[in-house]
Protein backbone atom coordinates (compact mmCIF):
# COMPACT_ATOMS: atom_id res chain seq x y z
CA UNK A 1 0.00 0.00 0.00
CA UNK A 2 1.34 3.29 -0.45
CA UNK A 3 0.98 6.22 1.75
CA UNK A 4 -2.60 7.90 0.47
CA UNK A 5 -3.82 4.49 0.59
CA UNK A 6 -2.28 3.90 4.56
CA UNK A 7 -3.54 7.13 5.49
CA UNK A 8 -7.31 6.21 4.16
CA UNK A 9 -6.85 3.49 6.94
CA UNK A 10 -6.77 5.62 10.07
CA UNK A 11 -10.11 5.46 10.86
CA UNK A 12 -10.69 2.18 9.92
CA UNK A 13 -7.68 1.05 12.69
CA UNK A 14 -8.84 3.73 15.11
CA UNK A 15 -12.61 1.46 14.65
CA UNK A 16 -10.43 -1.86 14.97
CA UNK A 17 -12.36 -2.15 11.32
CA UNK A 18 -9.46 -3.76 9.37
CA UNK A 19 -8.73 -7.20 8.94
CA UNK A 20 -5.60 -8.57 10.62
CA UNK A 21 -3.84 -8.90 7.27
CA UNK A 22 -4.44 -4.85 6.41
CA UNK A 23 -3.71 -4.09 10.08
CA UNK A 24 -0.19 -6.13 9.83
CA UNK A 25 0.44 -3.97 6.60
CA UNK A 26 -0.40 -0.62 8.13
CA UNK A 27 1.67 -1.62 10.79
CA UNK A 28 4.33 -2.42 8.60
CA UNK A 29 4.28 0.42 6.79
CA UNK A 30 4.00 2.99 9.36
CA UNK A 31 7.44 0.82 10.78
CA UNK A 32 8.91 2.08 7.69
CA UNK A 33 7.80 5.39 6.85
CA UNK A 34 8.07 8.42 9.29
CA UNK A 35 6.02 10.90 7.73
CA UNK A 36 2.19 8.29 7.91
CA UNK A 37 3.80 8.07 11.47
CA UNK A 38 3.56 11.60 12.22
CA UNK A 39 0.52 11.68 10.15
CA UNK A 40 -1.55 9.40 12.01
CA UNK A 41 0.29 10.50 15.66
CA UNK A 42 -2.01 14.27 14.43
CA UNK A 43 -4.59 12.43 13.13
CA UNK A 44 -5.13 10.56 16.70
CA UNK A 45 -4.43 14.42 18.26
CA UNK A 46 -6.99 15.79 16.37
CA UNK A 47 -9.67 13.16 16.99
CA UNK A 48 -8.89 13.18 20.53
CA UNK A 49 -9.25 16.95 20.67
CA UNK A 50 -12.87 16.98 19.31
CA UNK A 51 -13.60 14.04 21.89
CA UNK A 52 -12.23 16.36 24.61
CA UNK A 53 -13.88 19.60 23.69
CA UNK A 54 -15.67 21.05 26.46
CA UNK A 55 -19.14 20.94 27.17
CA UNK A 56 -20.69 24.15 28.18
CA UNK A 57 -23.12 24.43 30.71
CA UNK A 58 -26.59 25.71 29.72
CA UNK A 59 -28.03 28.36 31.39
CA UNK A 60 -30.80 27.82 34.00
CA UNK A 61 -32.62 30.10 31.83
CA UNK A 62 -32.84 28.00 29.41
CA UNK A 63 -35.10 25.59 30.74
CA UNK A 64 -37.77 27.50 31.37
CA UNK A 65 -37.72 29.77 28.48
CA UNK A 66 -38.48 26.01 26.94
CA UNK A 67 -41.22 25.15 28.97
CA UNK A 68 -42.57 28.58 29.32
CA UNK A 69 -42.46 28.49 25.23
CA UNK A 70 -44.43 25.02 25.48
CA UNK A 71 -46.97 25.56 27.94
CA UNK A 72 -47.58 29.22 27.03
CA UNK A 73 -46.68 31.28 29.99
CA UNK A 74 -47.10 28.50 32.65
CA UNK A 75 -44.07 26.80 33.60
CA UNK A 76 -44.48 23.37 35.45
CA UNK A 77 -43.38 23.18 39.27
CA UNK A 78 -41.26 19.95 40.09
CA UNK A 79 -43.12 18.07 42.58
CA UNK A 80 -41.57 19.06 45.28
CA UNK A 81 -39.51 17.11 48.11
CA UNK A 82 -41.77 15.30 51.08
CA UNK A 83 -41.38 13.18 53.49
CA UNK A 84 -43.71 9.80 53.19
CA UNK A 85 -45.78 10.86 55.77
CA UNK A 86 -46.81 14.28 53.51
CA UNK A 87 -47.03 13.03 50.44
CA UNK A 88 -50.23 11.67 50.79
CA UNK A 89 -51.63 15.48 51.28
CA UNK A 90 -49.16 16.07 48.62
CA UNK A 91 -51.04 13.44 46.33
CA UNK A 92 -54.63 14.49 47.52
CA UNK A 93 -54.38 17.84 46.13
CA UNK A 94 -52.72 16.56 42.60
CA UNK A 95 -56.52 14.68 41.72
CA UNK A 96 -58.02 17.33 40.08
CA UNK A 97 -60.70 17.33 37.44
CA UNK A 98 -58.17 19.20 34.60
CA UNK A 99 -55.92 16.54 35.47
CA UNK A 100 -58.72 13.71 33.95
CA UNK A 101 -59.45 15.42 31.01
CA UNK A 102 -56.99 14.01 28.84
CA UNK A 103 -57.69 10.51 29.65
CA UNK A 104 -61.37 11.18 29.82
CA UNK A 105 -60.81 12.65 26.32
CA UNK A 106 -59.35 8.82 25.17
CA UNK A 107 -62.11 7.48 27.00
CA UNK A 108 -64.99 9.32 25.13
CA UNK A 109 -63.50 8.45 21.68
CA UNK A 110 -63.50 5.14 22.63
CA UNK A 111 -66.51 5.26 24.37
CA UNK A 112 -68.78 6.82 21.54
CA UNK A 113 -67.54 4.24 19.00
CA UNK A 114 -67.88 1.45 21.98
CA UNK A 115 -71.18 2.43 22.71
CA UNK A 116 -72.62 3.22 19.04
CA UNK A 117 -71.40 -0.37 18.40
CA UNK A 118 -73.19 -2.05 21.59
CA UNK A 119 -76.15 -0.46 21.36
CA UNK A 120 -76.38 0.88 17.55
CA UNK A 121 -78.16 3.99 17.49
CA UNK A 122 -78.32 4.73 21.34
CA UNK A 123 -76.63 8.26 20.68
CA UNK A 124 -78.78 10.91 20.02
CA UNK A 125 -77.94 12.38 17.03
CA UNK A 126 -77.20 16.12 19.04
CA UNK A 127 -75.12 14.43 22.05
CA UNK A 128 -72.92 12.86 18.96
CA UNK A 129 -72.97 16.48 17.28
CA UNK A 130 -72.11 18.13 20.29
CA UNK A 131 -69.56 15.53 21.00
CA UNK A 132 -68.01 15.89 17.49
CA UNK A 133 -67.99 19.89 17.75
CA UNK A 134 -66.48 19.52 20.87
CA UNK A 135 -63.49 17.07 19.46
CA UNK A 136 -62.91 19.81 16.64
CA UNK A 137 -62.97 22.64 18.80
CA UNK A 138 -60.04 21.02 20.47
CA UNK A 139 -58.65 19.43 17.28
CA UNK A 140 -58.40 23.18 15.99
CA UNK A 141 -56.83 24.75 18.51
CA UNK A 142 -53.44 22.07 18.81
CA UNK A 143 -53.71 22.58 15.01
CA UNK A 144 -53.28 26.40 15.56
CA UNK A 145 -50.69 25.99 17.98
CA UNK A 146 -48.45 23.95 15.62
CA UNK A 147 -48.89 26.93 12.97
CA UNK A 148 -48.54 29.73 15.68
CA UNK A 149 -45.21 28.24 16.50
CA UNK A 150 -44.21 27.06 12.58
CA UNK A 151 -44.92 30.91 11.93
CA UNK A 152 -42.71 32.06 15.29
CA UNK A 153 -40.40 29.84 14.11
CA UNK A 154 -39.70 31.20 10.87
CA UNK A 155 -39.86 34.89 12.31
CA UNK A 156 -37.10 33.97 14.38
CA UNK A 157 -35.25 32.47 11.04
CA UNK A 158 -35.51 35.41 9.39
CA UNK A 159 -35.01 37.87 12.45
CA UNK A 160 -31.66 35.71 12.85
CA UNK A 161 -30.70 36.32 8.82
CA UNK A 162 -31.46 40.23 9.72
CA UNK A 163 -28.99 40.34 12.70
CA UNK A 164 -26.57 38.29 11.09
CA UNK A 165 -26.71 40.81 7.98
CA UNK A 166 -26.66 43.51 10.71
CA UNK A 167 -23.07 42.00 12.04
CA UNK A 168 -21.71 42.27 8.78
CA UNK A 169 -22.55 45.14 8.03
CA UNK A 170 -20.75 46.50 11.38
CA UNK A 171 -17.49 44.76 10.14
CA UNK A 172 -17.58 46.48 7.15
CA UNK A 173 -18.84 50.58 8.19
CA UNK A 174 -18.56 52.98 11.01
CA UNK A 175 -22.15 53.98 10.51
CA UNK A 176 -24.01 54.12 13.69
CA UNK A 177 -27.02 53.53 11.76
CA UNK A 178 -25.82 49.95 11.79
CA UNK A 179 -26.34 49.85 15.64
CA UNK A 180 -29.80 51.40 15.44
CA UNK A 181 -30.60 48.82 13.04
CA UNK A 182 -29.75 46.00 15.53
CA UNK A 183 -31.49 47.54 18.16
CA UNK A 184 -34.60 47.85 16.31
CA UNK A 185 -34.26 44.36 15.13
CA UNK A 186 -33.62 43.44 19.27
CA UNK A 187 -37.08 45.31 20.18
CA UNK A 188 -38.56 43.64 17.21
CA UNK A 189 -37.54 40.60 18.51
CA UNK A 190 -38.97 41.10 22.51
CA UNK A 191 -42.54 42.31 20.92
CA UNK A 192 -42.38 40.01 18.37
CA UNK A 193 -41.53 36.63 21.31
CA UNK A 194 -44.13 38.32 23.63
CA UNK A 195 -47.21 39.07 20.83
CA UNK A 196 -46.77 35.47 19.76
CA UNK A 197 -46.40 34.07 23.18
CA UNK A 198 -49.52 35.78 24.25
CA UNK A 199 -51.44 34.12 21.06
CA UNK A 200 -50.18 31.19 21.65
CA UNK A 201 -50.99 31.48 24.78
CA UNK A 202 -55.09 32.34 24.17
CA UNK A 203 -55.13 29.57 21.97
CA UNK A 204 -53.69 26.98 23.98
CA UNK A 205 -56.23 28.09 26.57
CA UNK A 206 -59.35 27.86 24.71
CA UNK A 207 -57.88 24.06 23.88
CA UNK A 208 -57.86 23.48 28.00
CA UNK A 209 -61.00 25.16 27.72
CA UNK A 210 -62.85 22.81 25.71
CA UNK A 211 -60.72 20.15 26.90
CA UNK A 212 -62.23 20.64 30.27
CA UNK A 213 -65.78 20.87 28.46
CA UNK A 214 -65.03 17.38 27.00
CA UNK A 215 -64.00 16.27 30.47
CA UNK A 216 -66.58 17.84 32.35
CA UNK A 217 -67.54 15.51 35.58
CA UNK A 218 -70.99 14.90 37.09
CA UNK A 219 -72.29 17.67 39.14
CA UNK A 220 -72.53 15.55 42.36
CA UNK A 221 -68.48 15.39 41.83
CA UNK A 222 -65.44 17.36 43.38
CA UNK A 223 -61.92 16.12 43.85
CA UNK A 224 -63.06 15.16 47.31
CA UNK A 225 -65.29 12.73 46.56
CA UNK A 226 -63.40 11.81 43.46
CA UNK A 227 -60.46 10.59 46.27
CA UNK A 228 -63.70 9.10 48.44
CA UNK A 229 -63.88 6.81 45.51
CA UNK A 230 -60.70 6.35 44.65
CA UNK A 231 -59.74 5.07 48.26
CA UNK A 232 -63.20 3.11 48.55
CA UNK A 233 -62.84 1.02 45.33
CA UNK A 234 -60.57 -2.06 45.48
CA UNK A 235 -59.07 -0.84 41.78
CA UNK A 236 -57.67 2.46 41.53
CA UNK A 237 -56.09 3.50 37.97
CA UNK A 238 -52.69 5.91 37.26
CA UNK A 239 -53.31 8.68 34.59
CA UNK A 240 -50.35 10.15 33.48
CA UNK A 241 -52.01 13.35 31.96
CA UNK A 242 -51.82 16.19 29.90
CA UNK A 243 -49.57 18.36 32.21
CA UNK A 244 -47.61 15.00 33.07
CA UNK A 245 -49.11 14.93 36.33
CA UNK A 246 -49.64 11.47 37.51
CA UNK A 247 -53.54 10.93 39.25
CA UNK A 248 -55.63 8.50 41.31
CA UNK A 249 -58.66 7.98 38.76
CA UNK A 250 -61.62 6.40 40.39
CA UNK A 251 -62.71 2.71 39.48
CA UNK A 252 -65.59 3.92 36.51
CA UNK A 253 -62.80 5.49 34.58
CA UNK A 254 -62.18 3.74 31.21
CA UNK A 255 -59.00 1.69 30.92
CA UNK A 256 -57.73 3.40 28.13
CA UNK A 257 -56.38 5.60 30.13
CA UNK A 258 -54.35 3.37 32.09
CA UNK A 259 -52.64 2.39 28.77
CA UNK A 260 -50.85 5.73 28.54
CA UNK A 261 -48.77 4.83 31.53
CA UNK A 262 -48.83 0.98 30.76
CA UNK A 263 -47.61 2.10 27.25
CA UNK A 264 -44.82 4.45 28.62
CA UNK A 265 -43.83 1.60 30.55
CA UNK A 266 -43.55 -1.16 28.12
CA UNK A 267 -42.31 0.84 25.21
CA UNK A 268 -39.40 -0.19 24.01
CA UNK A 269 -37.08 2.24 25.42
CA UNK A 270 -35.18 2.22 28.50
CA UNK A 271 -35.09 5.87 29.00
CA UNK A 272 -38.29 6.30 28.97
CA UNK A 273 -39.38 3.27 31.05
CA UNK A 274 -36.66 5.15 33.86
CA UNK A 275 -39.06 8.42 33.54
CA UNK A 276 -42.28 6.13 34.19
CA UNK A 277 -40.32 4.03 37.24
CA UNK A 278 -38.79 7.06 39.04
CA UNK A 279 -42.07 9.13 38.19
CA UNK A 280 -44.29 6.69 40.02
CA UNK A 281 -41.69 5.86 42.94
CA UNK A 282 -41.25 9.32 43.80
CA UNK A 283 -44.76 10.82 43.38
CA UNK A 284 -47.21 8.19 43.71
CA UNK A 285 -48.22 6.07 46.51
CA UNK A 286 -51.87 4.19 46.70
CA UNK A 287 -54.57 4.09 48.96
CA UNK A 288 -54.98 0.32 50.02
CA UNK A 289 -58.19 -0.74 50.50
CA UNK A 290 -59.32 -1.65 54.20
CA UNK A 291 -56.67 -0.44 55.22
CA UNK A 292 -57.08 3.85 55.27
CA UNK A 293 -54.41 4.64 57.36
CA UNK A 294 -51.31 2.57 55.60
CA UNK A 295 -49.76 3.65 52.97
CA UNK A 296 -47.67 2.07 50.59
CA UNK A 297 -45.97 2.68 47.59
CA UNK A 298 -46.42 0.98 44.51
CA UNK A 299 -44.85 0.02 41.05
CA UNK A 300 -45.71 -0.78 37.44
CA UNK A 301 -45.97 -4.68 37.58
CA UNK A 302 -48.18 -4.42 41.05
CA UNK A 303 -50.54 -1.93 39.47
CA UNK A 304 -50.94 -4.31 36.21
CA UNK A 305 -51.26 -7.29 38.87
CA UNK A 306 -53.86 -5.43 40.92
CA UNK A 307 -55.33 -4.63 36.83
CA UNK A 308 -56.02 -8.49 36.66
CA UNK A 309 -58.62 -9.71 38.73
CA UNK A 310 -59.42 -13.84 39.12
CA UNK A 311 -62.42 -13.19 37.10
CA UNK A 312 -63.97 -14.71 34.66
CA UNK A 313 -64.21 -13.17 30.87
CA UNK A 314 -67.67 -13.14 31.30
CA UNK A 315 -67.86 -11.80 34.49
CA UNK A 316 -65.48 -9.37 33.57
CA UNK A 317 -67.03 -8.08 30.51
CA UNK A 318 -70.42 -7.94 32.23
CA UNK A 319 -68.55 -5.64 34.62
CA UNK A 320 -66.92 -3.58 31.72
CA UNK A 321 -70.42 -3.15 30.03
CA UNK A 322 -71.58 -2.00 33.65
CA UNK A 323 -68.94 0.62 33.53
CA UNK A 324 -69.44 2.04 30.04
CA UNK A 325 -73.48 2.23 30.91
CA UNK A 326 -72.45 3.76 33.98
CA UNK A 327 -70.09 6.61 32.75
CA UNK A 328 -72.05 7.12 29.89
CA UNK A 329 -75.08 8.05 32.10
CA UNK A 330 -72.89 10.40 34.04
CA UNK A 331 -71.79 11.91 30.75
CA UNK A 332 -75.26 12.77 29.28
CA UNK A 333 -75.90 14.10 32.32
CA UNK A 334 -72.67 16.61 32.10
CA UNK A 335 -72.77 16.99 28.47
CA UNK A 336 -76.91 18.14 28.77
CA UNK A 337 -75.50 20.28 31.82
CA UNK A 338 -72.55 21.79 29.56
CA UNK A 339 -74.58 22.64 26.57
CA UNK B 1 -45.58 7.75 23.43
CA UNK B 2 -47.26 10.03 26.51
CA UNK B 3 -45.44 13.00 25.13
CA UNK B 4 -47.65 12.39 21.89
CA UNK B 5 -50.68 12.91 24.19
CA UNK B 6 -49.20 16.24 25.91
CA UNK B 7 -47.65 14.86 28.57
CA UNK B 8 -45.50 17.83 30.02
CA UNK B 9 -43.80 16.19 32.71
CA UNK B 10 -42.11 13.43 30.54
CA UNK B 11 -41.65 16.27 28.54
CA UNK B 12 -39.52 18.42 31.28
CA UNK B 13 -37.98 15.45 32.19
CA UNK B 14 -36.17 14.67 28.77
CA UNK B 15 -35.59 18.38 28.34
CA UNK B 16 -33.39 17.68 31.47
CA UNK B 17 -31.66 14.87 30.71
CA UNK B 18 -30.86 16.26 27.02
CA UNK B 19 -30.42 19.85 27.18
CA UNK B 20 -26.78 20.23 27.67
CA UNK B 21 -26.32 17.54 25.08
CA UNK B 22 -28.34 19.17 22.73
CA UNK B 23 -27.16 22.71 23.00
CA UNK B 24 -23.57 22.04 22.93
CA UNK B 25 -24.29 19.19 20.29
CA UNK B 26 -25.69 22.50 18.50
CA UNK B 27 -23.37 24.71 19.55
CA UNK B 28 -20.73 22.23 17.73
CA UNK B 29 -22.69 21.96 14.70
CA UNK B 30 -23.14 25.93 14.29
CA UNK B 31 -20.19 27.45 16.28
CA UNK B 32 -22.00 30.17 17.69
CA UNK B 33 -23.64 30.15 21.37
CA UNK B 34 -26.39 32.44 21.67
CA UNK B 35 -27.62 30.98 18.28
CA UNK B 36 -27.32 27.08 20.07
CA UNK B 37 -28.89 28.85 22.75
CA UNK B 38 -32.29 29.76 20.81
CA UNK B 39 -31.70 26.43 18.17
CA UNK B 40 -31.53 24.20 21.15
CA UNK B 41 -35.38 25.85 22.16
CA UNK B 42 -36.18 25.31 18.72
CA UNK B 43 -35.30 21.60 18.69
CA UNK B 44 -36.96 20.84 22.03
CA UNK B 45 -39.92 22.48 20.56
CA UNK B 46 -40.21 20.67 17.83
CA UNK B 47 -39.76 17.60 19.78
CA UNK B 48 -42.40 18.41 21.91
CA UNK B 49 -44.88 19.08 18.79
CA UNK B 50 -43.43 16.03 17.26
CA UNK B 51 -43.89 13.65 19.79
CA UNK B 52 -46.33 11.47 17.73
CA UNK B 53 -44.00 10.92 14.81
CA UNK B 54 -41.29 9.33 17.56
CA UNK B 55 -41.02 5.54 16.80
CA UNK B 56 -41.27 3.59 20.15
CA UNK B 57 -39.01 0.65 18.81
CA UNK B 58 -36.43 3.60 18.30
CA UNK B 59 -34.00 4.85 20.43
CA UNK B 60 -35.25 8.30 22.14
CA UNK B 61 -31.67 9.69 22.30
CA UNK B 62 -30.82 9.14 18.70
CA UNK B 63 -34.64 10.46 18.00
CA UNK B 64 -33.94 13.82 19.83
CA UNK B 65 -30.28 14.60 18.56
CA UNK B 66 -31.34 14.10 15.36
CA UNK B 67 -33.86 17.08 15.35
CA UNK B 68 -31.26 19.11 17.01
CA UNK B 69 -29.38 17.96 14.09
CA UNK B 70 -31.76 19.12 11.84
CA UNK B 71 -32.76 21.93 13.26
CA UNK B 72 -28.95 23.50 13.05
CA UNK B 73 -28.78 22.24 9.37
CA UNK B 74 -31.73 23.91 8.83
CA UNK B 75 -29.92 27.36 10.06
CA UNK B 76 -27.04 26.21 8.42
CA UNK B 77 -28.45 26.62 5.72
CA UNK B 78 -30.48 29.89 5.53
CA UNK B 79 -27.28 31.01 7.12
CA UNK B 80 -25.11 30.12 4.46
CA UNK B 81 -25.77 33.37 2.15
CA UNK B 82 -24.66 35.70 5.40
CA UNK B 83 -21.21 33.85 6.19
CA UNK B 84 -18.30 35.70 6.76
CA UNK B 85 -15.37 34.51 7.01
CA UNK B 86 -14.26 36.42 10.24
CA UNK B 87 -17.90 34.50 11.47
CA UNK B 88 -16.06 30.93 10.49
CA UNK B 89 -12.77 31.55 12.25
CA UNK B 90 -14.93 31.29 15.54
CA UNK B 91 -13.57 31.18 19.23
CA UNK B 92 -15.01 29.30 21.75
CA UNK B 93 -17.61 32.01 22.38
CA UNK B 94 -15.85 31.55 26.01
CA UNK B 95 -13.20 33.39 27.62
CA UNK B 96 -11.51 31.11 28.89
CA UNK B 97 -9.51 31.91 32.13
CA UNK B 98 -6.18 31.09 31.13
CA UNK B 99 -6.38 32.87 27.47
CA UNK B 100 -5.66 36.22 28.59
CA UNK B 101 -2.95 35.91 31.36
CA UNK B 102 -0.11 37.00 29.09
CA UNK B 103 3.56 35.99 30.00
CA UNK B 104 2.15 34.45 33.57
CA UNK B 105 0.56 31.41 31.88
CA UNK B 106 2.44 28.33 31.65
CA UNK B 107 3.69 27.38 28.15
CA UNK B 108 2.18 24.11 28.19
CA UNK B 109 -1.64 25.49 28.96
CA UNK B 110 -1.22 28.34 26.06
CA UNK B 111 -0.23 25.00 23.63
CA UNK B 112 -3.22 23.01 24.69
CA UNK B 113 -5.50 26.20 24.50
CA UNK B 114 -3.76 26.78 21.04
CA UNK B 115 -4.56 23.18 20.09
CA UNK B 116 -8.41 23.19 20.91
CA UNK B 117 -8.78 26.20 19.24
CA UNK B 118 -7.13 24.39 16.61
CA UNK B 119 -9.80 21.34 16.74
CA UNK B 120 -13.00 23.93 16.65
CA UNK B 121 -11.23 25.73 13.99
CA UNK B 122 -11.38 22.90 11.94
CA UNK B 123 -14.18 21.51 12.19
CA UNK B 124 -15.79 24.62 12.09
CA UNK B 125 -13.94 25.05 8.42
CA UNK B 126 -15.27 21.61 7.62
CA UNK B 127 -18.15 20.69 5.06
CA UNK B 128 -20.94 20.40 7.55
CA UNK B 129 -21.69 16.89 6.65
CA UNK B 130 -18.16 15.72 7.90
CA UNK B 131 -18.41 18.25 10.75
CA UNK B 132 -21.49 16.40 11.73
CA UNK B 133 -20.16 12.93 11.42
CA UNK B 134 -17.12 13.71 13.55
CA UNK B 135 -19.36 15.06 16.38
CA UNK B 136 -21.76 12.47 16.52
CA UNK B 137 -19.02 9.71 16.74
CA UNK B 138 -16.09 11.55 18.55
CA UNK B 139 -18.17 14.16 20.93
CA UNK B 140 -21.28 12.63 21.41
CA UNK B 141 -19.73 9.33 21.58
CA UNK B 142 -22.75 7.39 19.80
CA UNK B 143 -22.47 4.31 18.17
CA UNK B 144 -22.67 3.14 14.31
CA UNK B 145 -26.38 2.25 15.01
CA UNK B 146 -27.32 5.33 16.87
CA UNK B 147 -25.59 7.14 14.28
CA UNK B 148 -27.61 5.53 11.37
CA UNK B 149 -31.06 5.83 13.48
CA UNK B 150 -30.02 9.92 13.49
CA UNK B 151 -28.49 10.13 9.80
CA UNK B 152 -31.22 8.22 8.47
CA UNK B 153 -28.81 6.00 6.63
CA UNK B 154 -27.51 2.54 6.25
CA UNK B 155 -24.51 1.91 8.92
CA UNK B 156 -22.39 0.93 5.75
CA UNK B 157 -23.18 4.85 4.92
CA UNK B 158 -22.44 6.05 8.21
CA UNK B 159 -18.85 4.29 8.20
CA UNK B 160 -17.96 5.80 4.75
CA UNK B 161 -19.13 8.72 5.46
CA UNK B 162 -17.10 8.77 9.42
CA UNK B 163 -13.61 7.26 7.66
CA UNK B 164 -14.22 10.17 4.49
CA UNK B 165 -14.98 12.84 6.84
CA UNK B 166 -12.16 11.82 9.38
CA UNK B 167 -9.92 11.92 6.69
CA UNK B 168 -10.84 15.27 5.65
CA UNK B 169 -10.50 16.94 9.35
CA UNK B 170 -7.22 15.36 9.64
CA UNK B 171 -5.94 17.16 6.31
CA UNK B 172 -7.10 19.97 7.29
CA UNK B 173 -6.10 20.18 10.67
CA UNK B 174 -2.47 19.42 9.33
CA UNK B 175 -2.57 22.07 7.18
CA UNK B 176 -3.52 24.18 10.02
CA UNK B 177 -0.93 23.02 11.90
CA UNK B 178 1.63 23.78 9.29
CA UNK B 179 -0.16 27.29 8.92
CA UNK B 180 -1.59 27.16 5.20
CA UNK B 181 -5.12 27.48 6.66
CA UNK B 182 -6.97 28.48 3.60
CA UNK B 183 -11.03 29.22 5.28
CA UNK B 184 -13.21 27.14 5.03
CA UNK B 185 -13.46 23.84 3.06
CA UNK B 186 -17.61 24.50 2.34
Amino acid sequence: MNCEQIRSCFSPLMEDELSSKARAAVRQHLEECRECRDRLQRFQKGIAGVASLSRHPVPRTFRAAVLERVEGTTVPQPAPSVTPVQRRTVRRRTVRWPSLAAGVLIGLAVTLAYVEVRWGGAIAGSQRDSLVLAKRLQDLSVHQETRLGEFQRLLMGQGERLRGIARGLESQTNDPRVAELEQVLAALKVEMVNSLDGLNHRVHELGQETRTVLAMPPSELDGATEIAMAEETSKAYVLIDSNGSLSLIPDWAHPEVVDELISLYEMDNPETKDIALEMLDNHFDLQRPGDPGGEFKVGLPEIFASQAPALSPEEQERRRVERYRDLWQKRQHSLTKSY
Amino acid sequence: MAIAAGDRRLFAELLKRYQDRVVNLVYRLVGDWDAALDLGQEAFLRIYRRASSYRPEGNAKSWILAVAMNVARDYLRSRRRILYLDRIDVGDGFMSPGLNRGPATPPEILEREESRRRVRQVLQALPSSARTILLLRDFEGLSYEEMAEVLGCEMGTVKSRLHRGRRQFEELFRRWELGETEGSAE
